[in-house]
This record gives structure tokens, C-alpha cells and sequence, in this order.
């Protein structure tokens, strides 16, 4: 993928939020006593595992980029880069144009996260209120005088009663707490929100609400967001742009619609083949075969080029480069020209 | 001879189902109150047949399977209500008597395969065990079977499976031990509670496919208890709607997904994205699910359905509508 330059403007047009060419490695060190054995021929290595593999993605002010995947594929680890949480291992991360590496701590604010597990990510001994004004109180944000009206208003937004303020996390369920962790977020006035499978957890008639509280809080907040989800339905429900990502790296991209109905990366038409779908009746499922590779050994050349039916011999061999489709339709497949007819024809 | 394939054929007339539920109830006797979580339950599944239960987080869907397999710990008992497993009532039997059944007749595959298997014996050992439990054969032939059986679910390298450990295999492997092991004594049913609910898209697919050949070729019967109604649509024969402890509507998956006539099943239906223009709004079923301990009186979902009147304040009675369909409301939506 080309880099495209980024404009220390804010204009309309360009990219609000940038990761370019980011990459994340995990190593894990072999033990003093492994490293001595592999000294005298043992098969002992650090073993490093690129969660993350060069990733260029552009999100523009005010959108929602869906990032799909399945588990271990690298999605919560972007996400998590995103949000400073983790630095990349190569590669910057551009909020308006500015290295998040470089920007004092308190610009960090601008963008925060939303977790699946709100039970999990919630202080259990902490009330609402506490939970929902530490930030703004800590930052100077708020005076403490304007503390109760700052914590309502906001219950207001987020769609919790009033009077809830004062309890602990246990005594809400499951959607309300999630909307906690949404007031959280917002309690600093972030302008980029990263959330990571934030519904994977609800019921269907609790998500709903969710996802349309989301929707709302996108519009009037003027919101730019990376929506991280393994659940399509959900994704092309709420993202105006989706990524796939494989084993570390972005194998496809392109505007919702174009990506569920002319996907041109086997995988991307794989896992839209997988997706269970009320209307299309009795489905016969002609799943692709095998399972995501373990990321300490990946194959070579195209990560998917194992379970890929398509795959030929360069698949196998070199990586394929990240190509354009169309202006904005990007594809890393070497066989993408001829995957227009053959996913068609599948 | 594969081992799945040494599955007692459906014998009785096809149409006799292999297992008929009525009236099942269980309640849980808490210090707080009295909890109905399965309130009247009735279903029948038929040799090949696969039914989906379908419900939200505590509407009762997993105690309804766990009730059927006789694994309902105090203070939960089942109350009253009959579950006939080829014509043998199963409420009130023994515990050792029910012993006898569970891995044999009806076996159970659970939503985390890792905590089903037991992480300290190799798989085949687990093999070992399940059919030792209920035949005596030797460590040979039992192992000869346990990789026949693996073969069945597509693993692969079945034979050098069978001395790994439930660490080391995928999450999605683990759930083919799991369905392989609830296969291998030919039961004539099969409860699944949300077995791919932790797997990925794809693999989920695998399983699914999986599923449905295994259950066309050997006859077993299935239950697919599921909070994913979309799942259901593309594997299920039936699906029965649950609500509050009640099944609210039942019937061939098509036409209940197609024409939904009970309210609760039609909010079910409009708050799945997907199902809906992108980037409109969600419909929203309001408010929240009963508690156990303080049901609604009258129709469990009465406060929350927009066509509730008085008369849903006494309780409704199942009302067939069309073919093998039923429906437990007063104002059904247009019947198809």
C-alpha cells in the first residue's frame, strides 16, 4: 500500500486518524538454560510472533472502520497500538497528522477504548460515578464542584437512569454495564473511540441497543472510530470502511458494501461463506478447510495460500503486494483479477 | 464399519420421535424466592431431526438441556412434567440408572471444550473412559474405535490425536474430540449447548457442516440450544422460541423465521443486524427480561410487547397455528 501523505491540516479529506506501516512483534526469550543447550547444537530459538505485520490503514474524520478477524489474527493488538496501550515495534501511528508517540500524555486522551468484558474492564469496588468522572477529575477536565451534573448529563447520554450513579458495577446487567464503559469513554471528550468486540458479549435484543446507542453517540459526537469485530452482521451494520485481517496483515479493504458483495481475497469471501444468515434458509455450509496457522511459524508468501483453493505456486512463495481494485478497493492477493469471476462462480 | 456408523438405526417407524418432552418444569429453591426457570416446557425430536433452542441469556434454555439429562443440582429439582426418552420416562429414575444412560443414550457437547475434557488424560484415555463406562472392551479395541471415531469428525492424523493432551490441540479441535466422544456409543440423542458459540466464523462453519452430515447419516436425534437465531436458521429442521422459562413459539424453522407469529420471536428478528439497511436503526425490544423469581402474571412477556391487552394478563394457552406449528399468545401476528 502506497503511504499517502498526510496533511498537517486537518482538512476534510484527510485521513484523521493514520496507522502507517505499523508493525508489532512479540518475542519470548529462550531460558538461560536453552540458550547454553542451543549453544551446543540444541533446537532451541527466541520465538517471536508478529501479531502485527506492516499495516497501513487510513480512517477519515468522522468514520467507523470495522476490523475483522478471527481470534489470534492481530485485530485487539492494532487496537490496542492504536490506543497507546502498545507501542508499535515499527511504524507510527497519526492523530491529525501528529506521531501519538511524540504527544504529551494528556493528548492520549483524544482517543480511548471500549473492552468487550465491561465486568472485566469495570472496577468492581467503584461506583458509576467514580468510574465516570475519575478522568475528567484527574485531567482537570471538571471542577469537583461540577462533579454530580458532569456524571448526570452524561448517564443522560449514555441512555442509564439517574439514580444509578451511586452503585457498584454488579448491580447493573450486562448492557448497562456496557454502557458504563461507553460513559467512561466518553467522560474525557475523546474524539477517537477504538472499540474492541464491544457487543460480542450481549444478547441479540441488548446488542441492538448497544449498536444504536453507538450509532447515535457517532453522529453527535462527530466520532472517528476503529470498530474491531469478528461478528459481520455487526460490522456492516455500523462501519462505512472494513479491513480483514489474516495473520497479522490486512488482506483486504474496501467500503462496506463493496466488501460483502464483490470481495475480490478468498478469505475475505471465506468467512463471508461462513456467516450464518437468517434469510438465506437451509444453508449448506462448504466451509474453507484447516484452521488459522500458528503465528510463531506462518506460512510462507500468502499467509491464507494453505486453505486457500485458489492458491498456485508464487502464493506459496512471495508475499503478495497490496494492490488497488479500485480508487478505493485494496486487495493482497496475487490472483485477485481472476477472483471477481471465481468467488462469483463459488 | 466406522464407529459412528455402529449407531443404532432409527428402528421405530420414523415418525415416532426419539424423545418426547411435556409439562417439564424446574424450579431453583433459593433463600431469596422461588425461581421457575423452566416453566412448562413440551417438545418432541424425531430420530434424524434436528430441533434448535433458541433464547436469550436466562430464558432457560440451558436448563432445559440439563434437566433432560437428569444434571439439574439442588436447590433446582424438576418439578413436575415428563421427559420419555424411546418411550422410557427419565424423571424419576435413579441416579444410577440415569448413570447408565447419560454417555450411552443421550450424550451432552458442551460450549467450552476445554473445560468439558479433563486436562490431565490424553484424549484417548478420555475415549477409553466414556466407553468403558458403559462396555467392557480392551484398551486395544477401544483405541481402534476412538480413532475410527475421530476419523468421522475429520481430524486430522486421528491416531497420533489420540495420545496428545486437550492443551494442544486448537479450540476448534477440541470441539471434534468433544462431538467424537459424545458420538462413540451410538446414543439416540445428542444435546449440544452453544458448542460453537466460543469458535470463529469459519470454524464454526466446519463444525456445523460436520454436524449435519453426522446427524443425516446416523439418525441421532439433536438438540441445538443457541442464542443465535441465524445459526439456527441455516442448520436446524425445527425451532422452538424461548421466553421466561416457556417455549413461546415452535415450528419448522422456516416458517417460524419467514412468518414469526409470536411478538417476543418478531423483536428477536428485527434487532439482528444485517437484517435491516445498514446504518439504520436497530429495532429494540424495550425493557428487560423478567426475573425468575418474580414472573409477570400472565404472558412472561407482557410487559414488554406491543400487543398486549388484558386478556394477556391470564395465561396463554399453546395455540396450534398451520403444520406441526404452535404458537403461546393471544394475538399471534397474521398466521401464515
Amino acid at each position: 500500500m502506497q503511504h499517502r501523505p498526510v496533511a498537517m491540516t486537518s482538512s476534510e479529506t484527510a485521513p484523521y486518524l493514520s496507522i502507517e506501516g505499523v508493525s508489532r512483534r512479540f518475542t519470548r526469550k529462550m531460558t538461560t538454560t536453552q540458550r547454553l543447550l542451543s549453544r551446543i547444537g540444541a533446537d532451541y530459538r527466541d520465538e517471536t510472533v508478529h501479531a502485527v505485520d506492516h499495516v497501513d490503514l487510513q480512517v477519515p474524520r468522522g468514520s467507523v472502520m470495522g476490523l475483522v478477524g478471527e481470534s489470534g489474527c492481530g485485530k485487539s493488538t492494532l487496537g490496542r497500538i492504536v490506543a497507546a496501550l502498545l507501542s508499535p515495534s515499527e511504524g507510527r501511528v497519526r492523530l491529525a497528522g501528529d506521531d501519538l508517540e511524540s504527544l504529551p500524555p494528556r493528548a492520549l486522551l483524544r482517543v480511548q477504548m471500549i473492552f468487550q468484558n465491561p465486568m472485566a474492564s469495570l472496577n468492581p469496588r467503584r461506583s458509576v460515578i467514580d468510574t465516570i468522572t475519575e478522568g475528567p477529575l484527574r485531567h482537570g477536565m471538571i471542577k469537583p464542584r461540577e462533579r454530580q451534573s458532569f456524571a448526570a448529563a452524561l448517564m443522560d447520554e449514555v441512555g442509564l437512569p439517574r439514580d444509578a450513579l451511586d452503585r457498584l458495577p454488579h448491580q447493573f446487567s450486562g448492557g448497562q454495564r456496557q454502557r458504563i464503559g461507553i460513559a467512561r469513554a466518553l467522560s474525557v471528550s475523546p474524539d477517537v473511540l477504538i472499540c474492541d468486540e464491544p457487543v460480542a458479549a450481549l444478547d441479540v435484543s441488548v446488542q441492538a441497543q448497544i449498536l444504536n446507542l453507538l450509532a447515535d453517540l457517532r453522529q453527535r459526537r462527530q466520532l472517528t472510530a476503529l470498530f474491531i469485530s469478528h461478528d459481520l452482521g455487526v460490522v456492516r451494520h455500523l462501519c462505512d470502511r472494513v479491513a480483514v485481517m489474516y495473520l497479522g496483515r490486512i488482506v483486504e479493504e474496501a467500503p462496506t458494501e463493496t466488501l460483502f458483495t464483490a470481495p475480490r481475497h478468498p478469505y475475505t469471501a471465506a468467512l463471508l461463506a461462513g456467516m450464518p444468515r437468517i434469510r438465506a434458509g437451509q444453508q449448506t455450509y462448504a466451509p474453507v478447510t484447516g484452521e488459522l496457522p500458528s503465528p510463531l511459524d506462518p506460512p510462507g508468501g500468502c499467509h491464507f495460500h494453505p486453505r486457500c483453493i485458489h492458491a498456485e505456486e508464487r502464493c506459496r512463495t512471495d508475499v503478495p503486494a497490496t494492490e488497488k481494485v479500485s480508487a478505493d478497493h485494496l486487495v493482497r492477493c496475487w490472483r485477485w483479477r481472476d477472483m471477481g469471476a471465481l468467488l462469483t462462480a463459488a | 464399519m466406522t464407529a459412528v456408523m455402529e449407531m443404532a438405526p432409527p428402528t421405530i417407524t420414523d415418525t415416532a420421535p426419539i424423545l418426547s418432552v411435556s409439562d417439564l418444569t424446574t424450579v431453583f429453591s433459593l433463600q431469596t424466592g422461588r425461581a421457575v426457570s423452566v416453566n412448562g416446557v413440551s417438545f418432541d425430536v424425531a430420530p434424524g431431526e434436528i430441533l434448535a433452542i433458541v433464547g436469550e441469556s436466562g430464558s432457560g434454555k440451558t436448563v432445559t438441556g440439563l434437566s433432560l439429562m437428569g444434571l439439574v443440582d439442588p436447590p433446582g429439582r424438576v418439578e413436575k412434567g415428563s421427559v420419555r426418552l424411546r418411550g422410557r420416562e427419565l424423571v424419576g429414575l435413579q441416579e444410577d440408572e440415569m448413570r447408565a444412560l447419560r454417555g450411552r443414550e443421550v450424550a451432552m457437547i458442551f460450549q467450552d471444550p476445554m473445560t468439558t475434557l479433563n486436562p490431565v488424560l490424553t484424549i484417548g484415555r478420555q475415549f477409553y473412559e466414556v466407553m468403558r463406562a458403559h462396555k467392557r472392551l480392551t484398551w486395544k479395541e477401544a483405541m481402534a474405535r476412538a480413532e475410527k471415531a475421530l476419523v468421522e469428525v475429520g481430524m486430522p492424523a486421528p491416531a497420533a490425536r489420540l495420545a496428545t493432551y486437550p492443551h494442544e490441540l486448537s479450540g476448534g479441535m477440541r470441539q471434534r474430540v468433544c462431538i467424537a466422544l459424545s458420538l462413540v456409543n451410538a446414543p439416540s440423542l445428542v444435546i449440544a449447548d452453544e458448542p460453537t458459540t466460543a469458535l470463529d466464523v469459519t470454524i464454526q462453519a466446519q463444525i456445523l457442516a460436520l454436524m449435519h452430515r453426522l446427524v443425516r447419516k446416523t439418525g441421532v436425534a439433536l438438540i441445538w440450544i443457541t442464542h443465535d437465531l441465524s445459526v439456527a436458521a441455516g442448520f436446524c429442521d425445527r425451532i422452538a422460541v424461548m421466553y421466561a422459562g416457556r417455549i413461546v413459539e415452535e415450528g419448522p424453522v422456516d416458517a417460524v423465521l419467514n412468518h414469526p407469529a409470536h411478538p417476543y420471536t418478531v423483536g428477536l428478528l428485527r434487532s439482528i443486524p444485517g437484517e435491516v439497511p445498514p446504518g439504520g436503526k436497530l429495532e429494540q425490544i424495550g425493557g428487560m427480561p423478567p426475573s425468575p423469581l418474580a414472573l409477570p402474571e400472565g404472558c412472561a412477556f407482557r410487559p414488554r410487547c406491543f400487543r398486549a391487552d388484558k386478556t394477556c394478563l391470564s395465561d396463554p394457552p399453546v395455540t396450534p397455528i398451520g403444520k406441526g406449528r404452535q404458537v403461546r399468545c393471544f394475538h399471534p401476528m397474521g398466521a401464515a
